[in-house]
């Protein structure tokens, strides 16, 4: 786990550094001076550009464990506040996303499961092709003309308070859930042409107690970490959506930032995401030994 | 893999009609528009389809067709490209990953991973921060993001057909690396490939577009699918109509890589493959 | 005296309904309560599909396209789903063999086997848990195992679990598919042994389902041949050698012959 987030950080430190020559000449440009030379190395050597690569990287690292990235070139206010004061909506948008993907991929994917080649599952397989090539930005933006501007149920201009998120959700949440519904519907084919459905049947139990005490379980457990690799979509996806939503988070933040060469924005965006992103991995990895059998019984194992 | 299969496989043939359709707009695109897509016409602003503008104009006058068969080429075209670009590094990684020994695989796999570590699109919305927006960091952006998945799933695949027993057999009579991969291993490997990129081509039609969209990737006034979009989405009171024409060009296309994608999968049977 | 079961003229079909695929055709048998009737037959000789049949579990798309099964008087061919359902686990039993997963993966033995007795006879799951550890130490098993998961065990304890739902439920039908192929001797025989307790202590009737006409020999009362989906041959176990006619039957007998432990003179 630690030499990955080296190699991350590692990572984002290459990306601050890919253009320095911009950054210095950006930094003179806001500062509104004359670029002559000498100012301009008085400049560089103030950020410390004119250091040795790796004592640069260490520099920086201190510093962005902190997350601490500066002022905001556009702004001129902390980064670090703006951010974190951004990240409780994002998050809240993509963990209601996350929900409504599991949900809405269940629903299609069981029913189609249990009576493959019947009506249900030719519609829900209709539904998971249209729904998987349609761009989500461009379903967010036919959904906010219906919702927002022609009946007005939802509020184009944004905070984010709790009703709004359904429907940024439901748009993030759209895609990822046509392609899990048909991944969930193989599982519960497999699985229910497996013997112990079968011994569950002989016992005369009714389908809730066999769908939900015997089946459920085998069968999405194999996809409890593709789900987690879902978030990694959704936290892309979020760049997009809110966006389009005008969902105050901080992907709409970093989006601007990145147009605007907010170079402090963007590289503390890319940390915060990463840092996020493996948090989330890490936790799914744990659930998924909690809720395994198998592995539990390796794990506890090992420990002997 | 039968030849006339194909022709009774209806994903393949609906897909292989709408991609074909597609190409030749992509192609042929510029030399097919009515009108010149960058004109500016200010007297002729928002108008409904008529005989010199079939699709109608945007707010700037210009002619949406012209616009969009222009974009064909740029939106497809580049997105066709980085797939090609991503399937052969992922490729080309993948192989050496998985052929090479211990440490080479070792040392490939932990970049792999340290890589995966970023959403795919964040690690893009990085690189096009860096190096600013346009249609190259856009696509080095992608790039980027996206190669590491194939990496891994390569490299699974060439771990597993370097078990089979032919494999083994044919290492013991002595077969050299290079003749070992093209011969045995790269025959395994490559249909699941070709299925990938054809699935893939549609994902990265919708991000480069989805980042055209956002202004990150090709500039105005390049008339871009999804750039399109947004110019679209400043007018959504009052022309809300311009928002189906890019949107659907590209459902379209996404549409047409995604049924032949899923058409070849049948064809050449290939277990469902998934990048996740 | 009414027969347990009684199966008329039965006809199993699979499609494609064009060109059909016929695995049971014809095929008449009847058990008595507290008898065992040995089914034996080839692969592909349709016994465990006429196992299915009884218990109204024939998968999905085949069915039943003729022929009636008579159980306790009640012919369950015309029986909804809910009113089979309602049968299964109460008054009639099927036991699998188990090749690895006949058993649920994510749930402990104890939990299985506690269903049974929450779900037949409706006790609360506290209870169905002690009656769970009694039902393993009756099939000689460590009352310790309800905590353990399937793939943690052998195919003999697998089984033996299997076996021991059967004694949970006791139901007044048993249909016994295979239960000891694939099992070492010594297990076979302590299956069969509990299969002879149960039809003593319980008064169940017991299909007994198997290619090896050895194991059927030395549990069944009556035993009949199947042959391409119908029986053609039916007799008293002791009785098969003289009186089974048809040819089948008489290489089956020959087979086993061949196959028993040759005994030599030292």
């Amino acid at each position: 786990m630690v030499p990955l987030l080296i190699g991350v950080s590692i990572i984002s430190f290459g990306l601050s550094h890919l253009s320095p020559g911009k950054v210095g000449d950006l930094l003179l440009r806001q500062s509104g001076g004359v670029t002559s030379s000498e100012s301009a190395q008085r400049f560089k050597q103030e950020l410390g550009l004119d250091k040795p690569l790796p004592v640069q990287y260490l520099h920086w690292l201190c510093k962005a464990i902190r997350l601490e990235f500066g002022a905001s070139f556009s702004t001129g206010a902390s980064v670090r506040q703006e951010m974190l004061k951004r990240l409780p909506a994002t998050l809240k948008l993509t963990a209601t996303a996350f929900l409504i993907m599991i949900g809405l991929s269940l629903l299609v994917g069981i029913p189609a499961g249990l009576r493959p080649g019947g009506l249900f599952d030719h519609i829900s397989r209709l539904f998971s092709t249209t729904a998987i090539a349609l761009p989500n930005y461009w379903l967010g933006m036919l959904l906010l003309y219906l919702f927002g501007v022609h009946w007005k149920i939802f509020s184009i201009t944004g905070d984010a308070s709790g009703g709004r998120v359904l429907l940024p959700a439901l748009t993030l949440a759209i895609g990822m859930s046509a392609v899990y519904s048909r991944l969930v519907r193989e599982r519960f084919l497999e699985v229910f042409s497996q013997d112990y459905i079968r011994t569950a049947q002989a016992k005369g139990l009714a389908l809730p107690a066999i769908l939900f005490r015997h089946a459920f379980k085998n069968a999405l457990m194999p996809l409890v970490s593709l789900w987690g690799m879902s978030l990694g979509y959704m936290l892309g996806g979020s760049l997009l959506i809110e966006t389009i939503f005008s969902w105050p988070g901080v992907a709409s933040f970093a989006v601007q930032a990145v147009l605007n060469r907010d170079f402090p924005v963007t590289q503390c965006y890319v940390v915060l995401m990463a840092l996020v992103f493996s948090l989330s991995n890490l936790t799914v990895d744990v659930l998924q030994t909690i809720a395994d059998p198998k592995l539990r019984r390796n794990m506890q194992a090992k420990k002997v | 893999m039968s030849w006339a299969g194909i022709f009774h496989n209806t994903s393949i043939l609906l897909g292989g009609a709408l991609i074909g359709f597609l190409l030749i707009t992509a192609v042929a695109g510029p030399g097919l528009s009515p009108n010149d897509p960058f004109q500016i016409d200010l007297t002729h602003r928002f108008e409904p389809p008529c005989q010199t503008y079939p699709f109608g104009t945007d707010h700037l006058g210009r002619c949406v067709l012209s616009r969009l068969l222009w974009g064909s080429s740029i939106s497809l075209g580049s997105s066709v490209g980085i797939s090609a670009a991503i399937m052969c590094l992922g490729l080309g990684i993948g192989i050496m990953s998985g052929m090479g020994n211990q440490r080479v695989d070792f040392f490939i796999m932990r970049m792999v991973d340290m890589l995966l570590s970023f959403p795919s699109l964040v690690l893009t919305l990085g690189i096009i921060g860096a190096l600013g927006p346009s249609l190259f960091s856009a696509a080095v952006g992608i790039c980027m993001g996206w190669w590491p998945v194939y990496a891994r799933l390569v490299r699974g695949m060439v771990l597993s057909a370097r078990e089979k027993e032919f494999v083994t057999a044919a290492r013991l009579t002595g077969t050299s690396g290079i003749r070992m991969t093209t011969r045995h291993i790269l025959p395994q490997v490559l249909p699941p490939v070709l299925v990938l990129a054809s699935l893939e081509t549609g994902t990265m039609i919708l991000v480069f577009s989805g980042l055209g969209f956002l202004g990150l990737g090709v500039q105005p006034p390049q008339p871009e699918w999804g750039a399109m979009l947004n110019e679209a989405r400043t007018y959504i009171f009052t022309a809300p109509y311009l928002l189906i024409a890019p949107g659907a060009a590209i459902f379209t296309a996404v549409l047409g890589f995604s049924l032949l994608g899923e058409g070849l999968r049948q064809a050449m049977q290939v277990r469902a493959v998934n990048p996740w | 005296m009414v027969d347990l079961l009684d199966i008329k003229d039965l006809q199993v079909t699979f499609p494609p309904w064009s060109d059909p695929f016929v695995p049971v055709k014809n095929l008449s048998l009847d058990l008595a309560a507290g008898q065992v009737l040995g089914l034996v037959g080839q692969s592909g000789s349709g016994k465990s599909l006429t196992g299915l049949a009884v218990m109204g579990m024939i998968p999905r798309p085949g069915k039943i396209t003729k022929g009636q099964i008579l159980f306790q008087g009640m012919d369950v061919t015309r029986y909804t789903p809910e009113q089979y359902r309602r049968i299964r686990g109460r008054e009639m039993f099927l036991i699998f063999q188990d090749c690895g997963s006949a058993l649920t993966p994510s749930l402990t033995i104890g939990r299985q086997l506690a269903e049974i007795y929450v779900h037949t006879h409706g006790q609360s799951w506290k209870k169905g848990m002690i009656q769970a550890k009694k039902a393993l130490e009756r099939v000689n098993l460590e009352p310790g195992i309800s905590n353990a998961y399937p793939f943690e065990l052998s195919g003999g304890m697998r089984q033996r679990i299997l076996v021991s739902m059967a004694f949970a439920i006791q139901p007044r039908l048993i249909i016994a598919d295979e239960p000891t192929t694939g099992l070492d001797m010594i297990t076979q025989a302590e299956i069969l042994d509990m299969f002879a307790a149960l039809k003593d202590n319980c008064r169940v009737g017991i299909l007994l389902i198997s290619h090896d006409l050895r194991v059927v020999g030395r549990l069944a009362d009556d035993v009949a041949v199947m042959y391409e989906g119908s029986i053609v041959d039916r007799s008293p176990v002791a009785c098969l050698p003289e009186q089974g006619r048809h040819p089948h039957s008489r290489e089956l007998i020959a087979a086993c012959q061949e196959l028993s432990y040759p005994v030599k003179s030292c």
